[in-house]
This record gives structure tokens, C-alpha cells and sequence, in this order.
């Protein structure tokens, strides 16, 4: 399991230190951005006009230069789109409970779990020295019985 | 006489207290905190009507128009500015064109001579279709038709219709999901009375 662990781990990091292309990036960004007109869509699955506006708008700014917090910066000012055009929320302010709430209900799942397999494993009833004397004289009489 | 083997441990039911108290908060402060971020989303800035821009300095619009003309809005500085997007395809488009007309008709040259300036400005749509558009309906003020995606962006567009009325000294004072020439003059008089911005 840990060799798998570790192969998996190895797996995911080669090409993690490659930039990428800016296709790549450009898909990345309008996977990022909320399509204005849609509900929940984001501007690289809806065809409406201001989605196709803004993906050639990003294809632009890219060949540009210009990186990828100023161009999601851009969309979420509020001349433009507003923080709403990013479909993951900042990470910042009331938002900021959206990455911090599953991480805590996590934490605290795991704690209860372990709290409570500590508790099972500690609930075992240990054996008194009356009780070992009582076992002891049963198994003599046993021992003694007729078995024919 | 020994303890039954079944009988629970002393102090079994010590460790079980504080497990089950800390679930509870754990719950209830997650449930807080969830009731929280969902009343902020429904209490958020965006109920049908953005109004970001308004009260800011108007992005550029600078083009060509159709009929050749060189578009700047910022050369209309002390004349008030409707900036109007729009599409030939768009039904709502439509139905503000003769509000549109009536408006740059009020204001004219004939007019009451309140300084007023028109440009529509086409979004995803067809050069000769926008042409077509003007000669069958009216309208003799500039449209920009090319190369017009970024300055909808700049000014947050999200479908057409959207205008946007600039003050005589450049700052957006309201927008407007489709005009008529009534709530164009309220928004002037509103905003000439020191009324704030206002979105309709």
C-alpha cells in the first residue's frame, strides 16, 4: 500500500514542474470564469455570445503576456463581472469559509473517530482475581467429570 | 463477590460525554457558519442589476464607425453620452430602437438643446446587418460594428441590451437593460439634481 501510495505520488508530481502552454492556460481560465448569462456554466462549455466574447478576450490577453491573476483579477473587478464571475470563490473574507469549512468538518470527523476507537478499544473488561478463581474452579470441576 | 463480566467499566460513560458534546458543537458552529455564507450569497450586490460601473469613470470607447466617422467619447466630454450596446439579433434591441430615435430626436438639433450624444455599439453581430438595421429603422448617430468585443467587456456587458448614461463629465450614472427616451430624461434630471446613480 505505501509503495502504491508512493508511486501515485511520483506519478502526479512528473510535469508538475512544466509551465504550461498558453492553450492549456487559456482552457484553464475559462474553466475558471463563470459564464455571465448562464447558470453555473462556465465560459468554455457556453456558446452565448459574451462566453465567446470573453474566451477569445482571454486568447488575447495571453498572447499578450499578461499572467493569470491579472487577466481573473480583470473578470472580477468590479467594472466588469464582479467577484461572482469566478466560479471558485476567493479565498478571502466570508468566501473564505467555502475552503475552510470542509477542512474543518474533516478534522473534526477524524478526531471524533479516533476519540471514539480509542474508547472502544479501552472499554474491555479486565478480569478481577475473584473472577480468575471462579474460572479456575470450573475448569477443575470439569475436569473431573464422568465422560462415559 | 466479583464485578459481572457485562457490567460496564467504571468511568465507561466519562470519555462518551465529551465525544458526543464536541459533535454537537462541531455541528452546530459548521451549521452556523454555513447559514452564514449562504445568507451573504443572498444578500449579494447582483440582484438582476449590476451596478459596478455606475458612479466610475466610463471605459473608453475610441472606433470607426460605420459611416467612417472617428468614435472617442472622451471628445464629448461636457455633453451627456448614451452608450448603447446592442444587437441586430436581439428582439429587446428591437423594441428600444425608436425609443432610442425619439431620444436623439428630443435632443438634437431641433430639439430642447439639452448637449446629448448617441453611439450604439454592435455586439457579435454582422457589419451589413447592422447597415441593413439603421436604413430600415432610423438612427443617424455613430455604430461601432468592428472589433467591438473588448469594449463590452470593459464596460461588463453581459447581453444585449445594456446602456450606459455618461454625465457630462465622463462618470457612468446609470444603466439600463433597454431604454425609453422617458427613462433616459428621469436619469438626466436625476442626476443633474444631485439624485444618486440610479439602474433601470
Amino acid at each position: 500500500m505505501a509503495v502504491v501510495v508512493v508511486l501515485a505520488l511520483v506519478v502526479g508530481s512528473i510535469g508538475a514542474g512544466e509551465p504550461p502552454t498558453n492553450a492549456e492556460r487559456v482552457v484553464a481560465l475559462t474553466r475558471a470564469i463563470r459564464c455571465p448569462q448562464c447558470a453555473g456554466q462556465s465560459v468554455a462549455e457556453s456558446d452565448v455570445a459574451v462566453s465567446r466574447e470573453i474566451r477569445r478576450d482571454i486568447a488575447a490577453r495571453v498572447e499578450q503576456g499578461q499572467t493569470d491573476d491579472d487577466i481573473l483579477a480583470y473578470y472580477a473587478s468590479d467594472t466588469v463581472f464582479g467577484p461572482d464571475a469566478l466560479l471558485s470563490p476567493p479565498a478571502e473574507g466570508v468566501s473564505a469559509l467555502v475552503w475552510v469549512l470542509p477542512v474543518v468538518v474533516a478534522i473534526a470527523a477524524l478526531g471524533a473517530l479516533a476519540l471514539a476507537f480509542r474508547r472502544w478499544s479501552g472499554s474491555s473488561t479486565h478480569a478481577t482475581d475473584d473472577d480468575r478463581a471462579l474460572v479456575d474452579r470450573a475448569l477443575a470441576e470439569g475436569t473431573g467429570h464422568d465422560d462415559a | 463477590m466479583s464485578t459481572p463480566v457485562d457490567a460496564p467499566t467504571p468511568g465507561a460513560t466519562g470519555p462518551r460525554r465529551p465525544v458526543r458534546m464536541a459533535a454537537v458543537v462541531v455541528g452546530v458552529v459548521s451549521v452556523l457558519l454555513m447559514g452564514l455564507l449562504a445568507f451573504e450569497v443572498a444578500t449579494g450586490d447582483d440582484d438582476g442589476v449590476r451596478s459596478g460601473l455606475v458612479g466610475r469613470a466610463a471605459p473608453a470607447v475610441v472606433g470607426t464607425a460605420t459611416n467612417g466617422e472617428a468614435v472617442d467619447i472622451d471628445r464629448w466630454r461636457g455633453d451627456w453620452v448614451l452608450v448603447n450596446f446592442f444587437a441586430t439579433w436581439c428582439v429587446p434591441c428591437v423594441r428600444e430602437h425608436p425609443e432610442l430615435v425619439e431620444f436623439a430626436r428630443r435632443h438634437g438639433a431641433e430639439g430642447d438643446g439639452v448637449p446629448v450624444e448617441v453611439v450604439s455599439i454592435a455586439f457579435d453581430d454582422d457589419p451589413a446587418a447592422v447597415e441593413q438595421f439603421f436604413a430600415t429603422r432610423g438612427g443617424d448617430w455613430p455604430v461601432l460594428v468592428e472589433d467591438t468585443g473588448s469594449v463590452a467587456l470593459d464596460y461588463g456587458v453581459r447581453g444585449v441590451p445594456e446602456s450606459f448614461l455618461i454625465s457630462p463629465a465622463g462618470q457612468v450614472v446609470a444603466l439600463f437593460y433597454g431604454v425609453t427616451a422617458d427613462g433616459i430624461d428621469e436619469a438626466i434630471a436625476a442626476a443633474t439634481s444631485g439624485t444618486e446613480g440610479v439602474a433601470g
